[in-house]
């Protein structure tokens, strides 16, 4: 980034620092518009195709197919329609804020994109608070819900935006404190620091470093689930109980960029789990000073996310909902108990195997192996239960 | 030049925030006044460099303590009413009471020399810095805040049962 | 002032502005018909009652609130300790265990009294 600046600056012949300064804003500028108008944009709405594809692929019905090919266009048709909707706002709604609430959510999850590193050098601003950075931009989410909710005098939408808060609120605890054990290790609250603690390898990453970082892992994976409200934890939106929770009374392009936020979320909810946990953007060391080095990385770090968010979308359409008893049960006795005592643990292990390298490497390998076999025998019951239906393997996922 | 522009820019979100805090009648607007007002204060720190307390300032007040009068101000019935909102009352003596208050923080701000003591903290992490005092120089306010924490607790609790008994 | 905020700044300003571009393209394509039945809260065909849907509520989502916050506070305090844990080495974790060892019995009180319960 300073690079480029310090370049366009020389260039310009700039020598006054009101004009440095002028110009490396508009670089910035340009820059956070570039990751948010057409990459953020577009990644929420192709998502929301892909979750609708796999949706029907899941439950053996079609799916949007219709607008370009494989209706891969449809995010951009169903956008267009939201444009042309009519603002609708009930009666006895407080107008600023249901108004203003779509914007706070919108602009909570646009936020975190600035921490999110996508390789070595392509990250908008390296904060040294990264990590608690983006924790403390969630605020922004659930109090525009909890506007949302409030504002629009409907008694659906006000349960939905407190149930949403209280989830949100929740499940903060158990997401701050796995994700302190990755602060832990690294010793760093900027994201690239904590990526740079990782390597290439499954067993540099941080959920192998002892089979508690494991453990942490899904505590945070499944807090971070319901900190985006995705299913199973999608009780604001509990369509059964609630018609639609917080937004039961927007429409038009308000209830877009709710669900944009929400998409985007999903992003969100991919990266960190890859920075925090599966090593980032980490590529072979031998790579490194070639050209290929950036590109290599930033696929890397793609495929990792949309791994992750592979999983998310196919956990939506498999698990069942949780009750709202069962939501606070889960988070206040289990994971928050089951996460500090996971804290002392991976402190003691610091302590013991600080200065053994030899023995960290050994606990690196066998946690990795540990997790490995997991993943090994949820491929291995895949395929023989996809072998005992008989069913012709059919690849063409976008059929 | 720009980056004084944004001080001033931080400045007046605080302010007004604060503004439409004491001035709104709809008590859930004050509460959302008050958090532009925190917003703006994280981001005053975030301007003096001290990065993590900026943070501290946004999971806190906003994440924290503005969900939590929400909350509290939701489910209070007739919120919307004045009379149980914050009625302006006794304007006629506040007024020339605050005017006084603001001439006194005028008439001082010339008298007093203001000298930055600190050393410049450009883009240093302040965390470790922060980590390394609490565990060594200030251990036992460390210790004593969790004290502290577990008093609230205990507080909280008991007030939350009493409501809960008289209802039965 | 660090200057790894400002692109901070100006994400939140650009999203800010993206909403509204969006929420104002809205505006000039949409329709606008307002009728008193679409200007009804949707509450399934209720009628609402005359006080709104503003009401009250259980205490129980209060009690979250204030729990959350206090937790967010140790929270709070864990992170510099986390960030310096590798160079204090045994001492910070004996401290640590103390500030946690307090509040675990705070949390084991709420625990029995109830509060983390739903009924």
């Amino acid at each position: 980034m300073e690079s480029i600046t310090n370049s366009l600056i020389q260039s310009w012949g700039i020598t006054s620092s009101t004009g440095a300064q002028l110009v490396s804003l508009l670089v910035m500028l340009a820059f956070s518009a570039v990751v948010l108008i057409p990459f953020f944009l577009p990644f929420a709405g192709i998502t929301s195709w892909l979750e609708r594809r796999i949706a029907g692929r899941m439950q053996s019905r079609v799916g949007p197919n219709i607008n370009g090919p494989q209706g891969f266009l449809q995010w951009i048709a169903d956008g267009v329609k939201a444009m042309e909707k009519e603002d609708l706002m009930p009666d006895d709604a407080d107008k600023p804020l249901f108004k203003v609430a779509p914007y706070f959510v919108f602009m909570g999850v646009g936020a975190t994109l600035v921490a999110i590193p996508f390789s070595e050098y392509l990250v908008l601003s390296d904060l040294n608070v990264g990590i608690f950075y983006i924790i403390s931009v969630t605020s922004f989410v659930t109090v525009g819900i909890l506007l949302a909710g409030w504002s629009s005098n409907n008694k659906w939408s006000l349960i939905g935006g407190v149930r949403s808060a209280s989830q949100m609120i929740s499940y903060e605890i158990p997401t701050a404190l796995s994700i302190l054990t990755v602060v832990l290790l690294t010793g760093s609250l900027s994201m690239q620091d904590i990526v740079k603690a990782q390597g290439f390898w499954p067993w540099q990453w941080h959920i192998s470093n002892n089979p508690f970082m494991i453990v942490m892992f899904f505590i945070f994976f499944i807090s971070a689930l319901a900190e985006g409200s995705r299913t199973p934890f999608d009780l604001p939106e509990a369509e059964s109980e609630l018609v639609s929770g917080y937004n039961t009374e927007y429409s038009g392009i308000r209830f877009a960029m709710f669900f944009l936020a929400e998409w985007g979320n999903l992003f969100v909810i991919g990266a960190m789990t890859t920075v925090l946990f599966l090593g980032g953007w980490q590529a072979p060391v031998a790579l490194q000073g070639s050209i290929w080095n950036t590109p290599v990385q930033f696929i890397i770090f793609m495929t990792k996310m949309s791994a992750v968010v592979f999983i998310v979308i196919q956990l939506r359409w498999t698990l069942p909902r949780v009750r709202v008893d069962q939501l606070m049960i889960i988070c206040w006795h289990y994971f928050v108990p089951l996460s500090l005592l996971s804290i002392l643990a991976v402190t003691i292990w610091m302590a013991l195997s600080y200065g053994h390298s030899a023995l960290e490497l050994g606990m690196s390998i066998f946690s990795a192996a540990i997790w490995l076999y997991f993943v090994f025998l949820v491929l291995f019951r895949a395929v023989r239960n996809f072998k005992k239906t008989n069913a012709k393997l059919n690849l063409n996922f976008l059929e | 030049m720009i980056v004084v522009l944004l001080f001033y820019f931080l400045a007046l979100i605080t302010v007004l925030g604060a503004l439409v805090t004491a001035f709104s009648k709809n008590i859930v607007h004050s509460a959302f006044g008050l958090m532009a007002s925190m917003v703006g204060v994280a981001g005053l720190y975030g301007y003096m460099s001290a990065d993590f307390l900026a943070i501290v300032q946004l999971i806190v007040y906003v994440g924290g303590i503005v969900v939590l009068i929400l909350f509290a101000v939701m489910f209070t019935g007739d919120i919307r009413e004045v009379k149980s909102s914050n009625k302006t009352v006794n304007l006629l003596w506040a007024t020339p009471f605050i005017a006084a208050l603001i001439g006194i923080i005028i008439g001082a701000e010339g008298k007093v020399n203001f000298v930055s003591k600190t050393t410049k903290l450009h883009n240093t992490p302040t965390t470790k810095m922060i980590g390394d005092s609490l565990l060594s120089d200030y251990v036992l306010p460390f210790e004593v805040v969790s004290v502290l924490l577990l008093a609230v607790l205990l507080g909280a609790v008991h007030v939350a049962r009493k409501y809960k008994t008289d209802e039965r | 002032m660090s200057e790894t905020y400002i692109p901070m700044v100006l994400m939140i300003a650009i999203a800010f502005g993206l909403g509204s571009a969006l929420v104002l393209l809205s505006v000039v394509l949409g329709p606008k018909y307002p009728s008193d039945v679409k200007d009804y809260p949707f509450e399934c065909g209720h009628l609402i009652d005359s006080d709104g849907a503003r009401k009250k509520h259980s205490i129980k989502f209060y009690m979250i609130a204030i729990i959350f916050l206090l937790f967010d506070l140790e929270i709070v305090f864990m992170y510099p300790w986390a960030t310096v844990f590798r160079e204090i080495g045994i001492t910070a974790l004996f401290e640590m265990f103390f500030f946690l060892g307090i509040l675990v019995v705070g949390y084991i009180y709420v625990w029995k009294k109830g509060v983390l319960e739903w009924e």
